[in-house]
């Protein structure tokens, strides 16, 4: 038996350290799948918004978008919105792996999502991360996420229609289920209330792009500049 | 339908940037405010795509209702995405054909 090559074995660490996600990703994926075709979404292009945005909530905000029948440029607006945050965990790594040089930044940034970040960043803080670990990490990622498109695209035919079945609520609640473990404070409590509450207002009046786009922008614009009232 | 592809390329293109575009400014500080308001994005938005599909002055309400609230404490709990998702749905079906 030969031993692995020493640049190998970070890869492979990232690689497997993915593994207990892919039970979360997997399913979503699927999910996704599904009713990306029940918004329309031919298969080709349901497995292209999988193999070149990569970005789950996106992917879920544009499709939903999309069939709620949003303008392309509110959707495009609200997908960047929803990205926003990479630039923060691209800041935030950036200073770690500014000592090594392979492989090259423009390749990791594609891969970076919420959960490659995570292993990443603690893998750095516990003084043993790398480049290596995060393409891993990234890779593994990728690979589950678009076969779980494929298995969605190839089951959506044989499930009946997503919406008549109540599927639909898949939606509100994946998002629910992203939403919660990211409030840690009553900070965040009052911020996810405040843009919940204006979207049920909004939603009445408004587009459903327009609706996100207002309410969170003004709920996290409240939040940043009335900080002091509300304790961390 | 070259709408989608419009959108899916742009979408691309823009989920990219955020994400090259933090690896590549590296070092560069950014001002405390803005930091804060980012940090509030995610929580928010997500918040924005829950309330306006919880049926709220429908007829689905209180499925919608507790299936949501069911997956909140499910996911409080657990921390991860298909706990939630599965005691969610299998909440607002059960009441939904009620």
């Amino acid at each position: 038996m030969t031993e692995a090559p020493a640049a190998s074995r970070p890869f492979r660490r990232g690689f497997l350290a993915m593994a207990p996600l892919w039970a979360g990703v997997v399913p979503f994926a699927i999910a996704f799948g599904v009713l990306a075709r029940a918004a329309g979404y031919s298969a080709l292009e349901t497995q292209a918004l999988s193999l070149f945005v990569f970005a789950g909530a996106a992917q879920v905000a544009t499709v939903t978008l999309t069939a709620a029948g949003a303008t392309a440029t509110a959707i495009i607006i609200t997908a960047i919105l929803l990205n926003l945050r990479h630039v923060l965990y691209g800041l935030s790594l950036a200073g770690y792996i500014s000592r090594e040089h392979e492989p090259p930044r423009p390749l990791l940034a594609f891969l970076l999502t919420d959960e490659v970040y995570g292993l990443a960043v603690r893998e750095y803080l516990q003084g043993r991360g790398s480049r290596r670990f995060l393409l891993g990490a990234g890779l593994s990622l990728y690979l589950s996420f678009n076969l779980g498109t494929l298995a969605g695209i190839l089951l959506g035919s044989a499930l009946p229609n997503p919406a008549g079945i109540g599927l639909d609520f898949i939606f509100p609640l994946t998002f629910l289920v992203l939403l919660v473990p990211l409030l840690r404070s009553p900070r965040d409590l009052a911020a996810a209330a405040a843009s919940g509450a204006l979207a049920v207002v909004l939603s009445h009046y408004a587009a459903p792009g327009t609706t996100i786009l207002v309410s969170s922008i003004t709920a996290a614009l409240l939040s940043t500049f009335l900080r002091r009232r509300v304790p961390e | 339908v070259t709408v989608h592809w419009i959108v899916i390329l742009v979408v691309a293109a823009a989920t990219y940037l955020t994400r090259v575009s933090g690896l590549l400014i590296a070092g560069r500080r950014v001002p405390k405010a803005v930091d804060r308001f980012l940090a509030f994005i995610p929580v928010t938005v997500f918040a924005s795509l829950v309330t306006p599909d919880a049926g709220v002055g429908t007829a689905s309400m209180w499925p919608r209702l507790a299936g949501l609230l069911v997956a909140a404490g499910v996911s409080y709990r657990y921390r991860q995405l298909w706990p939630g998702l599965l005691a969610g749905m299998a909440v607002f079906e059960a009441l939904r054909l009620v």
